[in-house]
């Protein structure tokens, strides 16, 4: 289990989902959030988190210097995880 | 972005694994055509600010120049009124204008061929379509030279003047559109008068004014649709944040002309997050979240829970 902290509470309470379903369901949205991201914020979180690839390998890929891959995945960060809140985190407070 | 954020998102990505690769031509023919579809809006205010980020300089001075009252020697030189701001830009303008530019009053905008602009014109909107020409004159009258503009605003008493008539509105939601020698206002909310010649022809809901340079004629219309398409593609962005569940369905739904229908329902439920959706965008993470489903039909978004 991933350590997990205060200020996200849509991520960590999507990984403390309990039951295959619900993982099912969470993967699912992520991966519908990293189809409505620009192409090249979804290919690169692939390729660092799932494929492992390292910054300067996915610069390679992305035809970009290591420290403008650097820059990309940061900002795919920040818009993946604003997209997943926004998709993952809704509708609660009624 | 804090590193214990990016180990969530890592773990995330981990757990939903790659998506499915495109593996055949149909496959990647469907995919594109709804992704790109779907993304289109967001494609293009991502354009839009990259390259209001090249030619920020330009538009900074295209901008004070055509913006900002005009340093005159005169000290008796009245400062213009602003009357509008910049929403959404898709495309090109002429003037080139940067988002949330203000707008003076006297000030003529254009925009070119595949462009469309939307602007906050005294609390409502006033959207130009592709190839149009307006003058904002002040906070409630404007002058169409050419093209297609549409007025969605609670205010009465709204003027559009064209060289075929004069367009007044009564609290609505419009396009007027001018082609040479044709002018067509579509209503599909509320109502309009057309006053030309000492005449006055009124278009409520659903209707619209075709006239000509000697004759005015009313059809039926539908509100929503594709003709109505290009209103919603420059819509201003839609932040879900602290909206209800009914709120942000009655923006989405505003935008495509349709009412809002809840089946069961908790409209009251509040949302969160804090991107910038196209009306449709709205539509699926508002839905998804919450874990509803939506449909249209005839002209009512209904909208209810999963099965």
């Amino acid at each position: 289990m991933v350590e997990l902290v205060e200020d996200l509470p849509e991520i960590r309470a999507a990984l403390d989902s309990l039951d295959a379903l619900q993982r099912k369901e969470t993967a699912r949205r992520v991966q519908v959030v990293l189809d409505r991201l620009p192409d090249r914020y979804g290919d690169a979180l692939e390729w660092k988190y799932i494929e492992g690839l390292s910054v300067a390998e996915i610069a390679v890929r992305l035809g970009v210097a290591t420290k403008a891959a650097e820059s990309l995945l940061a900002r795919a960060r920040t818009a993946f995880r604003d997209a997943f809140s926004a998709v993952h985190g809704a509708g609660v407070e009624a | 972005m804090k590193e214990d954020n990016e180990e969530q998102i890592a773990a995330l990505l981990r757990l939903a694994g790659p998506r499915p690769r495109i593996d055949d031509e149909r496959t990647a023919r469907v995919r594109a055509q709804v992704h790109d579809e779907w993304l289109r809006g967001v494609r293009q205010r991502t354009r839009v600010r990259w390259l209001g980020a090249a030619v920020a300089a330009a538009a900074m001075i295209a901008a004070v120049m055509l913006f900002i009252p005009r340093q005159r020697p005169a000290p008796a030189a009245a400062p213009s009124t602003i009357v509008a701001h910049v929403q959404t830009i898709l495309g090109t303008t002429k003037p080139p204008v940067a988002m949330a530019a203000t707008v003076a009053e006297g000030t003529w905008i254009e925009t070119l061929a595949g462009s469309a602009l939307s602007l906050d014109w005294n609390g409502a909107t006033l959207r130009l379509g592709e190839q149009t020409k307006v003058r904002l004159d002040s906070a409630r009258n404007a002058t169409l030279e050419r093209g297609t503009i549409y007025f969605d605003g609670h205010q009465s008493n709204v003027i559009i003047r064209t060289a075929l008539g004069e367009i007044r509105d009564i609290g609505t939601q419009f396009e007027v559109r001018l082609r040479a020698e044709t002018l067509r206002v579509r209503v599909r909310e509320g109502r309009v008068d057309l006053r030309r010649g000492g005449e006055s022809f009124i278009a409520d809901a659903a209707t619209e004014l075709v006239a000509g340079p000697t004759s005015v004629r009313k059809n039926a219309i539908a509100v929503s649709g594709a003709e109505w398409q290009w209103i919603e593609e420059a819509a201003p962005p839609l932040r879900l944040e602290g909206l209800t569940l009914h709120e942000a369905l009655t923006r989405v739904a505003r935008e495509k002309g349709l009412r809002v229908e809840l089946r069961g329902v908790d409209g009251d439920v509040r949302l969160h997050g804090g991107v910038a959706f196209t009306p449709d965008e709205a539509l699926d993470a508002a839905t998804a979240a919450t874990s509803l489903s939506w449909r249209i039909e005839n002209d009512t978004l209904i909208v209810s829970g999963r099965r």
